[in-house]
């Protein structure tokens, strides 16, 4: 679609093209991501069995660190 | 699309993956976690339900085992006091008998004193009864000897009547002779020498003091130390022995004064002499 010139910010950077606002806006998701992803890591070694977040607690053997 | 923007999608993508298997995980674990919550909850409140129930319980279990140990030590008070009580008892109990003991020490000394002193007294008896045997025996010697002694007597008066007799009439005689020979000189003492002679009834005891011949008369004459303080008369009859026990003669009193008297020898035995110092008694058998 070039030869009809986008309006959007960011069209006419199609040779050798370099980061623009949805880098920006996509790094900054990156961003938020990161920190909810460490966030819930840390959460959720709190109520894991062993500190794993990624490991689910046994129904009838609930186990807690003690240091949470 | 710029690299980064590729690899910032990327890591996005990879990202987003992990959250949200993280959240599944999570979310799980939370639900399982708060429901594991709840159930300790109510086994807690149940738990508390019956601590109360159990701690009721025990509060009246308490009360009954205080008022039972009240009742404990009110009873264990009386009998600490009935302990106190009997102690008291035993010891008053002791004492009587230490009393006892001691006044069965002193009967059971006495009763040995007692028995020492009675033997003693037997022996005593037994001793007094044995010189009493003696006495018994002795008396009865002595009497048997009395009873020689007085036959003997009887003999000896018996012989000294006679002798008096004999005497008599020798004497008579001699006064017959002597009248003839010496006419009234003799008189006078013939007079005195013929007087009745007689004889004291009370027992006078004396001695010779003199012993003077009379070559006049050819008569023994004899001082004494009894006179007329002692009831000697003149004609009275004396007998003379030596040593309290043997004979030897008589005299006749011819004078008198108050401590003092003079008589001759009437008789005397076979080879014996008058002297000096010897007795004069009033009567024999004495």
């Amino acid at each position: 679609m070039s030869q009809f010139g986008m309006q959007m910010p960011g069209g006419r950077q199609q040779r050798n093209a370099g980061p623009d606002v949805y880098t920006a806006l996509i790094f900054l998701g990156v961003v938020a991501m990161g920190v909810a992803v460490g966030m819930l890591w840390v959460a959720g070694s709190k109520v894991a069995p062993d500190g794993m977040p990624f490991n689910i607690q046994d129904p009838d053997r609930i186990q807690l660190n003690s240091d949470s | 699309m710029h690299i980064l923007t590729k690899v910032f999608v990327l890591i996005a993508a990879v990202l987003s993956i992990m959250m949200a298997s993280l959240a599944i995980a999570y979310s799980v674990n939370v639900d399982r976690v708060t429901a594991d919550y709840r159930d300790m909850q109510a086994a807690k409140i149940s738990a508390e339900n019956e601590l109360a129930a159990q701690r009721a319980t025990h509060g009246q279990a308490q009360a009954a085992l205080q008022e039972d140990l009240a009742a404990a030590r009110d009873e264990l008070a009386s009998r600490n006091a009935d302990t106190r009580r009997l102690e008291a008892a035993t010891s008053d109990l002791r004492i009587k008998l230490r009393q006892a003991e001691a006044a069965r020490e002193s009967i059971s000394a006495k009763i040995a004193q007692l028995g020492v002193t009675t033997e003693t007294q037997a022996r005593i008896i037994d001793e007094y009864k044995n010189e009493n045997d003696r006495l018994r025996d002795g008396e009865l010697a002595f009497r048997d000897e009395k009873i020689d002694l007085e036959k003997a007597i009887s003999d000896l008066e018996s012989q000294v009547i006679v002798y008096e007799q004999v005497k008599r009439s020798l004497q008579e005689q001699i006064a017959e002779f002597q009248r003839e020979s010496s006419g009234t000189s003799v008189a006078s003492s013939n007079n005195r020498n013929s007087g009745t002679v007689t004889e004291m009834t009370q027992l006078v005891r004396g001695s010779i003091d003199e012993v003077m011949n009379d070559p006049n008369t050819g008569y023994t004459r004899v001082r004494i130390n009894l006179g007329s303080n002692d009831r000697v008369r003149a004609n009275t009859r004396l007998y003379i022995i030596r040593d309290n026990t043997m004979y030897l003669g008589d005299m006749i009193i011819e004078s008198v004064d108050l401590n003092h008297a003079v008589g001759r020898i009437a008789f005397v035995k076979d080879n014996q002499s008058i002297r000096e110092g010897d007795q004069v008694l009033s009567r024999l058998g004495s």
